[in-house]
C-alpha cells in the first residue's frame, strides 16, 4: 500500500507548494484547475503536484489573508472560484522566495562545495 | 464560524469544477470520456480526504473530532454494556485505591488545618544548626517557652502567635482514667478562630501568673462522654494530675484543634510547671530557655507572605542565639497542617512515596488488566477497523478514535474510584483491630479540588497506559485479509499474540510481587507480636503506670530504676519507649539534656527507656552473664 509513501510526500511538498501556489498569482487571479495547470508546465512536468492537496494548501492560504477568493467568470464562460494574490500575500510571497534561495543555495554549498568554491 | 461554512459550502463546487476541467482536457488529448473522468479522478486523489483536510484548515480539528470520538464511545458503552462495565469497574478500584490513599496522605500533611480561614494560620519551627546542647522535649524543631514570648511580642507580621503542647493527664474521678490534654497559650483560641459552645473559651487572665490559672475547657467529645451533655457543666471541677481545674468552657463540636488527636481538655500553658515531668532538673518549664518543647502556631496579618514573616523572626532568633555561642538558628514558617513537621515531614515524605508507589503498583495491574481487555475487543473490531482504513481514514486518527473509549471508560472509572475512595479509607480503619477511634480528629477525606484533580490525572495516565498500545495494535492490519472476513484468522499474527502474553506476564508478575509483599507485611506483623523477648514471658505481666502524675515519688514507687549507663554489661533496660501496645505511641520523653527522673533511664540514641527492677531474675531467668537489673 502506497498510503504511506503518499503521506510522506505531501508533507515534503507542504512548505514549497505554498510558494509555488503564491507564484503563479503573480500574472492576476486564477482558478483552482489554472494552478494545478500553471505548477506543472511552468516545472516541466518534474513536479507533479497530487491535484487534490491544491485544496487544504489553498484554504490555508486564505486563512493567513495571504490570497482572497471571488466569483468569476472563465474563459470559456463558465463561472469558477477564482483566488487572488492580496496585498499581503505579495510581501509574503517575497519573503518566502528569499528565504527558498537561502535555503536552496545552502543545501547546495552542503551537497556541492567544491563548485560552489570554484565558481566563487 | 460562519467564515467556515461559506468557504465549506464553495469546496464541494470547487472541486467538482476542477474535476470536470481536467476530464475536459483529457478529453483534448484524445481520451474516451469515461477514461478521461477517471484519469481526472485519479490524479486529484482521495476526494473525501482532500474535504477532510480542507477543513481542518478552518476548525480546531481536534475538538470536532473529539465530539464525534466522544459520540462514539457512547455509542460502544450501549452496545456492549458488559465489556464497558469490566473495565470502568476495574479501573474504578484501581484508581479509587490510588486516590483515597493519596488523599489520606494530603489531609495528613498537605491539607490546612480545620479551622476558619485556615489558609493565613502556619506553624513556626525552630532549626539549629552548630555545636550546643539544647533539651528536647518531643522534637528538636520545638520552641521554649521564652523563645515564644520572644516571637510573639517582637514581630509586626502576626496578628497572633499561639502555643501549646500535649500532655497525657490522669483524671482523677469514680476511676482514674488517662486523657490527652493540651496546655495552651491563652490566646489559643482566639488565634485560631476556634468556636466555643458554653462558655468562654481560655482568656490572657488566666495565663498571667506562671503556675497558676486552674480552669479548663473541655471539648465537646469529653462532654458528653464524661458529663452526659450536662448543661450546668460550668463551674464543675476537674482533678487532672490532682489538680483542680473549674471548667469554664466547652469547645464547639467542630473545633478539633491542630492536633490529629483532639484533646479532651485545654489548659492554660502557665500551669506547665505542675503538669509537665520533672526532668530537666528545673521545675518551671516556662523559664526553661534552651529546651525544644512547644508547637507553636500563628496567624498571619493579610498580605504577609511565608519568606517575609521567616525574615522577621529570624532577627528575633538572630539576638537570642547571642546566649548560646556556636548555636545559629533559623526559623520556617509553613502552612499549618497536621504533619508538618520537619522531623516527621523528612521521613513522611519517604514513607508516602513508598505507599503511593504500592498503590500505583495496583493502578498498573488494573490497566494491564483493561488493555488485555481492549485488545481482545479489538480483536473483535477487526473487520470494523478494517473498513475504515479503506475507506480513507488515517492510522492516527482511527487511534485517536479508539484512545477516546478508552478515555471515556477511564473517565468514568476515575468518577467511580472517587466515590471507591470516600469509603474506602474508613472501612480501612474499621477493619484494622484496635485503633484508638475516641478522640480521634475527623480526618477530612472530602474530595477538594486537588483530590479531584489528582483522580482526572490518575484516569488519564491508565487511559494512556491501557489504551495506547492496544490502539496501536489494533490498527496495524495488512487491509486485504482484514476485508475479507476469513483474513482475520491469518493476520492476526505473532505480534498480537506475543502482546497479549506479555500483558499477563505482566499481569501476573505484579499480583504476585504485590501478595509476596501483601504476605511479608502480615508475616512481619504477626512475628513482631509473638517474637520473644529472649526470657520466658509467662507469667511476666508489663504494666504501664503515671504513678509520677498522682504524685507518688521515688521512694513510694516500690522499685528503683537505674541508668543504662554501667559498661560492659547486657541491655539494662527491658522497653524501649513508653508505648502500651495496641494503643498509639505517648509522647516520647526525648532527653537530650543530663536528667533523670523517677521511672525514666538515661539513653545514649535520644530514645526512653523505661526500667522496671529485677525483671529477669522476677521472671525466674537469670541473666546469663553480666547483671540483672537493680
Amino acid at each position: 500500500m502506497s498510503t504511506k509513501e503518499e503521506r510522506g510526500r505531501i508533507e515534503l511538498l507542504q512548505g514549497t507548494l505554498d510558494l509555488l501556489i503564491l507564484r503563479t498569482f503573480l500574472l492576476g487571479p486564477v482558478h483552482g484547475h489554472a494552478i494545478a495547470k500553471a505548477i506543472e508546465m511552468r516545472s516541466e512536468d518534474v513536479l507533479q503536484v497530487e491535484q487534490g492537496s491544491l485544496y487544504p494548501a489553498l484554504h490555508r492560504l486564505i486563512k493567513r489573508g495571504w490570497i482572497s477568493v471571488q466569483d468569476g467568470t472563465s474563459e470559456n464562460n463558465r463561472r469558477a472560484k477564482f483566488y487572488r494574490l492580496t496585498f499581503k500575500g505579495r510581501r509574503q510571497l517575497d519573503v518566502e522566495t528569499s528565504k527558498w534561495d537561502k535555503l536552496a543555495g545552502a543545501i547546495a554549498r552542503i551537497l556541492r562545495p567544491a563548485e560552489t568554491e570554484s565558481e566563487s | 464560524m460562519s467564515r467556515r461554512k461559506r468557504m465549506m459550502d464553495n469546496l464541494d463546487r470547487d472541486i467538482r469544477d476542477f474535476i470536470e476541467r481536467e476530464t475536459q482536457d483529457n478529453i483534448e488529448r484524445g481520451m474516451p470520456p469515461e477514461e478521461a473522468r477517471y484519469a481526472a479522478l485519479r490524479k486529484f486523489g482521495n476526494v473525501a480526504r482532500v474535504k477532510e483536510e480542507t477543513r481542518e484548515v478552518w476548525t480546531i480539528l481536534w475538538i470536532e473530532q473529539l465530539l464525534q470520538d466522544g459520540r462514539h464511545a457512547f455509542g460502544l458503552l450501549h452496545r456492549s454494556p458488559t465489556f464497558a462495565g469490566a473495565a470502568v469497574l476495574t479501573l474504578a478500584l484501581g484508581i479509587g485505591v490510588n486516590t483515597s490513599v493519596f488523599s489520606l496522605l494530603y489531609s495528613l500533611a498537605v491539607r490546612p488545618l480545620p479551622v476558619k480561614d485556615a489558609a493565613s494560620v502556619v506553624n513556626v519551627y525552630e532549626n539549629f544548626r552548630g555545636h550546643f546542647r539544647r533539651g528536647v522535649h518531643g522534637s528538636p524543631y520545638l520552641l521554649s517557652y521564652p523563645e515564644y514570648a520572644n516571637f510573639r511580642d517582637g514581630n509586626r507580621v502576626f496578628a497572633g502567635l499561639a502555643a501549646y503542647a500535649g500532655v497525657s493527664l490522669s483524671l482523677r474521678g469514680a476511676t482514674s482514667e488517662e486523657i490527652a490534654g493540651l496546655l495552651a497559650s491563652c490566646n489559643y483560641f482566639s488565634v485560631l478562630g476556634g468556636d466555643i459552645a458554653r462558655g468562654r473559651g481560655l482568656s490572657p487572665e488566666d495565663c498571667r501568673t506562671p503556675g497558676q490559672g486552674s480552669v479548663a475547657v473541655i471539648s465537646d467529645g469529653f462532654w458528653k462522654r464524661v458529663f452526659g451533655s450536662d448543661p450546668a457543666v460550668l463551674g464543675k471541677t476537674l482533678a487532672l494530675n490532682r489538680q483542680v481545674f473549674t471548667i469554664v468552657g466547652v469547645a464547639a463540636g467542630d473545633f478539633s484543634g491542630t492536633e490529629l488527636q483532639t484533646p479532651e481538655v485545654w489548659l492554660p500553658l502557665s500551669v506547665a510547671p505542675h503538669l509537665l515531668p520533672n526532668i530537666f532538673k528545673n521545675a518551671n518549664w516556662l523559664a526553661l530557655e534552651n529546651v525544644s518543647w512547644l508547637n507553636v502556631v500563628g496567624r498571619l496579618k493579610p498580605g504577609i507572605s511565608h519568606r517575609r514573616a521567616e525574615s522577621e523572626l529570624d532577627v528575633l532568633a538572630h539576638q537570642m542565639d547571642a546566649n548560646y555561642p556556636g548555636r545559629q538558628t533559623t526559623v520556617s514558617v509553613n502552612s499549618a497542617a497536621y504533619f508538618n513537621n520537619p522531623e516527621m515531614r523528612g521521613v513522611g515524605a519517604w514513607v508516602a512515596t513508598a505507599i503511593l508507589a504500592l498503590a500505583g503498583f495496583i493502578l498498573v495491574i488494573a490497566c494491564v488488566n483493561v488493555a488485555s481487555l481492549f485488545l481482545a475487543r479489538a480483536t473483535a473490531r477487526y473487520q470494523e477497523i478494517g473498513i475504515r482504513l479503506a475507506l480513507g481514514a488515517s492510522r492516527m486518527r482511527l487511534v485517536r478514535h479508539l484512545l477516546t473509549e478508552t478515555l471515556l471508560l477511564a473517565l468514568m472509572g476515575g468518577a467511580a474510584g472517587l466515590v471507591v475512595a470516600r469509603w474506602l479509607p474508613p472501612l480501612l480503619v474499621s477493619a484494622v483491630p484496635e485503633m484508638p477511634v475516641t478522640g480521634c480528629a475527623h480526618i477530612d477525606l472530602t474530595p477538594d479540588l486537588v483530590i479531584l484533580a489528582y483522580a482526572f490525572l490518575a484516569s488519564l495516565l491508565a487511559a494512556v497506559a491501557c489504551g495506547l498500545v492496544p490502539a496501536f495494535q489494533a490498527t496495524r492490519l495488512e487491509l486485504v485479509p482484514a476485508l475479507k472476513e476469513e483474513g482475520s484468522a491469518v493476520s492476526r499474527g505473532m505480534g498480537r499474540s506475543r502482546l497479549r502474553s506479555t500483558l499477563i506476564v505482566t499481569q501476573v508478575a505484579g499480583c504476585t510481587v504485590l501478595l509476596v509483599m501483601a504476605g511479608l507485611l502480615v508475616r512481619g506483623l504477626r512475628h513482631a507480636e509473638s517474637t520473644g523477648p529472649g526470657f520466658f514471658t509467662k507469667n511476666v505481666i508489663l504494666i504501664s503506670l503515671d504513678l509520677a502524675n498522682q504524685g507518688y515519688d521515688e521512694a513510694r514507687f516500690g522499685f528503683r530504676a537505674r541508668p543504662a549507663r554501667s559498661p560492659g554489661g547486657p541491655a539494662h533496660c527491658c522497653r524501649r519507649g513508653a508505648r502500651r501496645r495496641g494503643s498509639l505511641p505517648r509522647r516520647q520523653h526525648d532527653q537530650r539534656d543530663d536528667s533523670r527522673q523517677q521511672g525514666w533511664g538515661e539513653s545514649a540514641n535520644g530514645l526512653g527507656k523505661r526500667c522496671v527492677g529485677r525483671v529477669l531474675s522476677h521472671a525466674g531467668n537469670p541473666p546469663a552473664a553480666g547483671q540483672d537489673l537493680h
